[in-house]
């Protein structure tokens, strides 16, 4: 009778385990953004020379045929990558909820070149900050160049003019890893 | 039960049973316990856990370095500003990175690297300082307008980073404050996991003491499992066994519960029953089975006995489904448990039907076989009144007959008729004997007798047969037998007669001797054998056992060979256990056999020994008789006429009354001395009119009344008597009898009849008898004297062996009786001499008595002889 008893707590703690873990597994994922423009920039295109200011340098792993190992972009080179937009809390800079719109990090990769065996990307901030990224953010979380918030430009000390961010609510971070990855000022982007 | 002591074991188990379940519990509650506690424990922790972390995660999220950041930049700008000239796009550059810093520094969430509310109030001062004040003064430097004035902005951005660097310090005081308390928070909740982990251990330690038990427990309750299924096997195997018998026998077996409800019953009982199980379960089978003719007795008997719980064996009536009705033996028992309460009764039934029937068979067979013998009883004994009455006349007519002038070999045919008449009578007197017997109608007297006078009298009896066949019979006393005994002398008599009879018959050379050995001293009893042995053709012994049995002979050609019915011994065989003794037999073949007759009698305290009275033996009168007057009163022609020639013979005046009116009317007319009375008469019988007669004389009034009758059945002597009569005289009426009777009548006022002075030439004195019996009944003398002389006979045969045995009391007893049976038949002489022996052997003067017996031996031959030529050949 106890053993009775006892299997049938076993049982019951399993059931609601399980129910537990099914609950996260079913729920939907959410798209992780909206696209604004479709490239008129894509893989293979020859990156056109800036005539703006430079706003952003890849450099490092990546196809620098024709060029001197950089790869240099204007606000307007870079966004004929095609722009995409999503929603998120922005707690770390402008301390609320914003849309960040801009060209995913892995089309900026793509259309540089980067090798395909690179693993990590070293960026580097105007003031100096630098962090590094894997190239999984890119391609699975979808990290984000950002080049206008609310539909605004972002001017350096709106944390601008390029800004690594990540849809937050499309995939389930961890905010303290994640955050430092959210590097604002975005000066250069090294393959490694 | 199967196993050793199975008992001690269930109770020892049940012990430990409920020992480890208690165990079980406790642990259980135990674990129960320490599990909630440290869920409690654990749900507490996580509470400090969760405070804990967010301190920690505030800590976490704190962005020291902005507050770095935000002196660096300002200091940068500083510096730039005070270049000279000014590059006014590094400028506006780090102008955009200070304003970044101070919108950063602002952000609510830097509430977490301020670490209070205060220092964020005191940023966004700040960032309004720089917003308001700093940057217009920046901006316009580096638009270049008029009044931009660098040394100004100079000392503003000093004064701003001073601030900052204060807010930093602030900042990180805060900051180390917070991290202390989340390390202390933190160093609490490690004490608190400790102090959970050695909980754990606890509740892991008693889930393990737990689990071992458990599986101890399991391993023991696998064992017994085991064991019991093992038990289970045999158990099942005996029951399979049991169930079979169960089955297989044709004997009903139930089991009821407690209360007499059945739980289970076999193929048997629906068989016999015709109920079917599911009819059968949960019901009395009393209900079920018992109906109208159950004897409510034995109903009530089981029903008390299943209520007290004992066991009870019972035959009972019970009814088919269909009510057919059936016995059965139920035997029941009760199944106890340990603590000797009833838990199940198991009955067995058996049917008895067919035993019930053949009881019942033999019941009825034994009642009609007891009918159908007392229906022969009666028969019998109808038919022997019936018998007597014809044969009363044969013998009485041929006794006339006798008496008329007859040729010798008229004479020699009309004897062998009256002997034959006598012996046919004697066995009728047998089989009335028998049959009186076998109905338990005897009845004993007790008084006084003499064994020595006993054997003497009755051997007398047979003398004179023993002595035509020349036996030697005789009879011996041992000194050791008391003189008196106390029983029913008469039956007695009649078993040594028989005993007597059988031995002479069944000897043809040799010696019967009669003997009475005492078995004992004599005191207040004493056990006395008596023994008759012959040296007979003797008895084979594979027929000893039958002896004794009605109608029984040694074979079927005995009777042919020697007669008698073959009651004999059987009459002896009842009449000796009637008397509380027992007879027995030994014999060889032709050597001889040896009856014992074994009695244990009271001994006599009385001085004198009272003669045995009724001998035939001395049958005559003793006393001198005179000539009655006697009223007979009797419907029967033939009857009347051999009664009144008797009557005559003896010297008495008859008159004849056809019944018991015409009697009261004759003793009106005139007085009689005497009335003998039939007791079967038309009109008034003879018991009605002997009370009418007492009735109207008043008793001892009236004249002796004697019953005639041919009911000769034990018991009528005293019915008689009870109504009244005097005297009874069984037909056919025998002269010695009827002359016995009256004289007892008679002497009561008998005259002394003369005497005659002279002597007569003979040895009988004829005028002296015709005095005596009237001289028209001269012709009665023959009789008498034919009687006389057989009897004289013996007696003068034991008068020798008296002298012999110089017996002298004996002498004189047997001179005695000689004189008044002589005087009888006025043998004077011979009387004379008689009573001069009877006085020498009171004198003991034993040699002139054996003169004397000399004497009257020759007397008696003259008797012998007179008779011989006077009476029985005169040709009269």
């Amino acid at each position: 009778m106890n053993r009775t008893l006892l299997a049938a707590a076993l049982i019951a703690t399993a059931a609601l385990s399980l129910s537990a873990c099914s609950e996260d597994a079913d729920a939907p994922a959410p798209a992780a953004y909206e696209v604004v423009t479709e490239a008129s920039l894509v893989p293979g295109d020859r990156v056109p020379a800036p005539t703006g200011d430079t706003v952003l340098t890849v450099s490092g792993r990546i196809d620098t045929s024709g060029a001197d190992g950089v790869v240099a972009f204007d606000l307007e080179s870079l966004e004929s990558l095609g722009l995409v937009e999503f929603e998120v809390d922005d707690d770390q800079a402008e301390g609320r909820r914003v849309t960040f719109r801009g060209v995913r990090l892995a089309d900026v990769l793509a259309v540089t070149g980067a090798a395909d065996d690179a693993t990590m990307l070293h960026t580097v901030a105007l003031n100096d900050y630098a962090v590094d990224i894997p190239i999984e953010d890119a391609v699975v979380y979808d990290a984000l160049l950002a080049t206008s918030v609310d539909g605004e430009r972002m001017p350096v000390d709106r944390f601008g003019p390029v800004r690594v961010v990540y849809p937050y609510d499309a995939h389930d971070l961890d905010a303290t890893i994640y955050d430092a990855r959210w590097i604002w000022q975005l000066a250069s982007i090294e393959v490694e | 039960m199967p196993g050793p002591r199975p008992h001690d074991d269930a109770g020892s188990g049940r012990l430990d049973d409920r020992r480890a379940r208690v165990a079980l519990v406790v642990a259980i509650v135990l674990l129960l316990g320490s599990t909630m506690f440290l869920g409690v424990t654990l749900w507490s922790q996580t509470r400090a856990l969760e405070t804990s972390v967010s301190v920690t995660e505030d800590i976490v999220d704190a962005n020291v370095r902005t507050l770095g950041q935000v002196q660096r930049e300002i200091l940068r700008l500083r510096s730039i500003v005070g270049e000279e000239p000014v590059d006014r796009a590094e400028l506006d550059l780090h102008r955009g990175f200070v304003g970044q810093r101070m919108r950063e520094v602002s952000l609510p969430y830097q509430l977490q690297t301020l670490g209070s509310q205060e220092l964020l109030d005191e940023a966004q001062e700040l960032a309004e300082v720089w917003t308001d004040d700093i940057e217009p003064a920046v901006s316009a430097i580096v638009v270049g307008t008029p009044d931009a004035d660098p040394s100004r902005v100079a000392l503003l951005l000093e004064g701003l980073e001073l601030r900052f660097n204060d807010l930093a310090s602030r900042a990180e005081i805060n900051r180390k404050s917070n991290a202390g308390q989340a390390n202390s928070a933190t160093i609490e909740q490690l004490g608190d996991a400790r102090r959970m982990l050695v909980g754990l251990g606890v509740v892991l330690a008693g889930s393990l003491v737990f689990s071992a038990l458990a599986f101890l427990g399991w391993r023991r309750f696998d064992r017994q499992r085991a064991d019991a299924g093992n038990r289970l096997v045999a158990l099942n195997r005996d029951l399979r066994k049991l169930s079979l018998v169960a089955s297989a026998t044709d004997n009903m077996v139930v089991i009821t519960d407690a209360q007499g409800r059945i739980e289970w019953v076999n193929d048997a009982f629906t068989r016999v029953t015709e109920f079917t199980v599911e009819e059968s379960v949960g019901k009395e089978p009393g209900e079920l089975l018992q109906g109208p003719d159950s004897d409510p007795a034995v109903v009530a008997e089981m029903a008390a006995a299943l209520t007290a719980g004992d066991g009870f064996n019972v035959e009972i009536l019970n009814y088919t489904r269909s009510g057919q009705p059936y016995w059965v033996a139920v035997e029941v028992q009760p199944v106890l448990d340990d603590a000797g309460a009833v838990t199940n009764f198991i009955a067995v039934e058996r049917d008895i039907t067919e035993r019930k029937r053949d009881e019942e068979e033999l019941r009825r067979a034994k009642e009609s076989a007891e009918e159908t013998a007392r229906e022969k009883a009666d028969f019998l004994a109808s038919m022997s009144h019936e018998i007597r009455t014809p044969l009363n006349a044969v013998i009485g007519l041929t006794g006339m007959l006798l008496d008329t002038q007859l040729s010798s070999e008229q004479r020699h045919y009309a004897e062998t008729a009256r002997n034959s008449g006598n012996l046919l009578l004697g066995l009728i007197n047998n089989v009335l004997n028998f049959s009186a017997m076998e109905s338990g109608q005897l009845e004993l007297e007790s008084r006084p007798f003499d064994v020595r006078a006993l054997l003497r009298d009755t051997i007398a009896l047979f003398a004179e047969d023993a002595g035509a066949r020349s036996l030697d019979l005789r009879w011996e006393v041992d000194e050791d037998v008391a003189p008196s005994l106390v029983g029913d002398e008469t039956r007695i008599r009649q078993i040594i007669v028989n005993l007597i009879a059988n031995g002479l018959k069944f000897t043809p050379t040799g010696s019967v001797v009669v003997r009475a050995r005492a078995l004992g001293a004599a005191t207040d009893r004493q056990a006395v054998r008596f023994e008759v042995a012959d040296t007979g053709i003797g008895i084979p012994s594979d027929r000893l056992a039958r002896l004794f049995r009605p109608f029984s002979q040694v074979d079927a050609s005995t009777s042919r060979k020697y007669g008698g019915t073959g009651l004999g011994l059987a009459i002896c065989q009842q009449l000796a256990t009637a008397l509380g003794g027992a007879i027995d037999v030994d014999s060889e073949v032709g050597r001889g056999t040896t009856f014992s007759l074994d009695l244990d009698l009271e001994v006599s305290t009385a001085s004198e020994v009272v003669m045995p009275s009724g001998d035939t033996v001395a049958a005559l009168p003793p006393g001198q008789a005179r000539s009655l007057r006697v009223l007979l009163v009797e419907d029967d022609p033939v009857n009347q006429l051999v009664a009144m020639h008797l009557l005559e013979r003896l010297g008495h005046v008859t008159d004849v009354a056809g019944n018991g009116i015409e009697g009261i009317e004759a003793l009106r007319r005139r007085s009689y001395d005497v009335v003998l009375m039939d007791v079967h008469m038309p009109e008034m019988d003879g018991l009605t009119a002997t009370q009418l007669i007492r009735e109207e004389w008043g008793p001892g009034a009236h004249p002796p009344i004697v019953a005639l009758t041919a009911n000769a059945l034990e018991g009528d002597r005293e019915r008689f008597l009870a109504a009244g009569m005097d005297g009874y005289i069984s037909k056919p009426v025998r002269l010695e009898e009827l002359a016995t009777t009256l004289a007892g009548v008679g002497t009561t006022s008998a005259a002394t009849p003369e005497r005659r002075s002279a002597r007569p030439s003979g040895p009988i004195d004829t005028a002296a008898f015709a005095a005596l019996h009237g001289d028209e009944h001269t012709d009665l003398l023959g009789d008498l004297l034919l009687l006389f002389l057989d009897n004289a006979r013996g007696l003068m045969r034991s008068l020798d062996e008296a002298v012999a045995a110089r017996d002298a009391a004996q002498v004189a007893q047997i001179a005695h009786r000689l004189t008044g049976s002589s005087r009888y038949v006025a043998a004077e002489g011979f009387a004379d001499t008689c009573r001069d022996l009877e006085l020498s052997a009171r004198r003991h003067d034993l040699d002139q008595a054996a003169t004397t017996v000399a004497d009257l031996h020759r007397q008696f031959d003259q008797i012998d002889e007179w008779a011989r030529v006077e009476v029985f050949t005169s040709g009269r």
